[in-house]
């Protein structure tokens, strides 16, 4: 008789295939992980084929009249120069999705190896990263990257450091969790004993052991990024104009507000949603990957 | 409690200092030649000076007088100790003290910050229990869904939608009134909204907790009326963990406060330092940037002592 083909899979291969579906199963029960996921994908592929969709370029002035209101022709209207509101909103996407992954990216790999060095190695190693994260913490909210933006310079590629830097201190804090846990676990002893280096036994046996409140964390902040990006913008420390920046253009609008709500309401309804879908999606992967992570934002 | 506070205090000692050497050290690397700027706004901040224009002895006598000629770690002793004496140097722009700006723009900001925190405390407690009481009905869903927009939402678009709605649109209340309670209320509310939603997030999860455990069944059981035992029993116990996130949230508000005031043009600490960096102000910078994180950290502190004063375990395990 022929082996079964689930039979002939290597162990490891089978293990991870089949957690990998309970989690997409749990996460399927959740109506709004799934309405998250939605939302997320409704943005991502807009900003993917914002040449397609958006009807004009986004810096083309004079498309329409100046603060020219919703219609057929501009479904978002016009701005202070006439270039189209929705061709600019779906253009903008790509930034304001580059700012939280490539900030994630930064705060996230920085996090992963500060919090590992910390929480494996323990002692001196242990409490100079934390007095580090303390003073990066001792930096409320976004003052922190408005402190970086304020060294780099005002730039987008700057603003993406500083809320990646940003980031840092709480990948730091959960990933030293997260190892100081899976550290006492037999499966490491097992391997300290077999005399497995130290940086292998992080590399392969504790990281994979972490990655359920690294993931959930990395997609929450993603959202975090996002508006941390968008509020430095707005404030002038990053796109310049005429990029088609969220947070540019709510700067733009909150002067026009009163005779022309759409230039500044639209772009404030696409950053909302986008976050909206992330965090409700982060929340469904919390309760997927790790449901005892509840109630730990 | 007395050993535990100690403790906490010398904890606090190197991440000060650590903060005063991160803001000093901010001036060092910026792109800037602080020697240069001063003497443009020496001045008078006419056309800006270029390094051929100066004299190399002018130069290097004002890189004297600023001590920018001794090592680093001498200047930042230098720093420290002017600092202590609320020294901060003068603002670039306006050759006032740094530390008179800070005091005179500093009660704006605090009035706003703790008109935000009361406004999310008030919301997000009396949600939060509404959802726990309601659990698992469509009450309890509302308010979730309420908590994640609140999250969601950028601070700075609400507060210029609020300004529309409310203001432009209604005409309720004043965009820019600085003086009385009408004009505090639209940037309290546009600063508070995402506090509220975290606080209403944890005051339900705590208090479901809570409703479930031994004693309040036994409460229950003894036939006292269901209010004394949500809000005698439950209530105080549950909001433990609540006073922690208010704490940490009076922090984030004070910071949040920065952009608030921005999109309302109120005065305030936050409008100050965004003007400051727009214009390069870097010792209005730098002293805004730490007195605001040396709040923070002091707020933090006694968030832990209050949470040590209201938890007996902590307070017996010190």
């Amino acid at each position: 008789m022929a082996t079964p083909a689930v039979a002939r899979l290597p162990r490891r291969a089978l293990t991870f295939q089949s957690h990998r579906q309970e989690v997409v199963r749990r996460l399927l029960r959740k109506p709004l992980a799934i309405a998250g996921t939605v939302l997320m994908l409704i943005m991502v592929l807009s900003a993917l084929l914002a040449p397609t969709i958006a009807p004009f370029a986004p810096d083309d002035q004079g498309i329409g009249d100046p603060f020219a209101p919703p219609s057929a022709r501009h479904v978002f209207g016009t701005d202070q120069f006439g270039r189209d509101v929705f061709s600019r909103v779906a253009f903008g996407g790509r930034i304001s999705l580059q700012i939280g992954l490539i900030a994630v990216a930064i705060g996230g790999s920085a996090g992963l190896v500060l919090g590992c060095v910390a929480g494996y190695l323990s002692g001196w190693a242990d409490e100079t990263v934390m007095r580090i994260i303390d003073i990066m913490l001792a930096f409320p909210g976004i003052l922190l990257a408005i402190a970086v933006v304020v060294v780099l310079g005002p730039s987008l590629y700057n603003l993406m450091i500083a809320v990646g830097v940003g980031a840092i201190p709480t990948f730091s804090r959960v990933v030293r969790a997260s190892v100081l846990e899976a550290k006492e676990r037999d499966y490491v002893t097992a391997a300290r004993a077999m005399g497995i280096s130290d940086f292998k036994i992080v590399a392969r046996h504790i990281l994979p052991n972490i990655m359920a409140p690294f993931i959930v964390l990395a997609t929450l902040d993603v959202a975090t990024a996002i508006l941390s990006g968008t509020a430095l913008s707005y404030l002038g420390m990053g796109a310049k104009p005429p990029t088609p920046e969220w947070g540019l253009m709510l700067s733009d609008g909150r002067d026009f507000i009163r005779n022309a709500w759409w230039v500044g309401t639209f772009p404030g309804l696409a950053i909302t949603i986008t976050v909206i879908g992330i965090n409700l999606l982060g929340d469904g992967l919390r309760d997927a990957l790790d449901p005892r992570l509840r109630g730990t934002r | 409690m007395r050993s535990y506070i100690r403790r906490r205090l010398l904890t606090l000692v190197p991440v000060v200092l650590g903060v005063t050497f991160a803001v000093f050290v901010m001036l060092h690397l910026m792109p800037v030649d602080p020697v240069m700027m001063m003497i443009t706004e020496l001045s008078s901040g006419q056309a800006p000076i270029q390094p051929g224009q100066v004299t190399e002895d002018r130069y290097a006598a004002m890189r004297r007088e600023m001590g920018l000629d001794r090592p680093l770690l001498v200047q930042y002793g230098a720093f420290l100790f002017k600092a202590v004496r609320g020294d901060l140097g003068r603002s670039f722009q306006t050759r006032r003290t740094v530390w008179d700006m800070i005091t005179a723009n500093a009660p704006a900001t605090i009035e706003l910050a703790v008109a935000g925190l009361g406004l999310a405390v008030l919301l997000g407690i009396v949600l939060g229990v509404i959802a726990a009481l309601y659990q698992d009905t469509w009450v309890d869903a509302g308010v979730m869904a309420f908590s994640v927009t609140g999250l969601s939402l950028p601070s700075f678009w609400l507060g210029i939608m609020l300004i529309l709605l409310i203001s432009f649109k209604l005409g309720l209340l004043p965009v820019l009134s600085p003086v009385g309670w009408q004009g505090l209320i639209l940037p309290a509310l546009a600063l508070g909204l995402r506090a509220s939603a975290v606080i209403a997030r944890l005051t339900r999860a705590s208090l479901v907790e809570i409703l479930n455990l031994d004693y309040i069944r036994t409460a229950r059981s003894k036939g006292l009326p269901g209010n004394t035992v949500v809000f005698k029993h439950a209530l105080k116990n549950a909001l433990i963990p609540v006073v922690t996130v208010v704490g940490l949230q009076f922090g984030n508000l004070l910071s949040g406060a920065v952009i608030i005031e921005s999109v309302f043009g109120r005065p305030g600490l936050g409008s100050m330092a965004v003007r400051a960096i727009l214009f390069k102000d870097f010792p209005l910078v730098q002293g805004t940037v730490l007195i605001l994180a040396i709040s923070y950290v002091c707020v933090n502190l006694l968030v832990d002592l209050s949470y040590a004063w209201l938890n007996p375990q902590i307070r017996l395990e010190s």
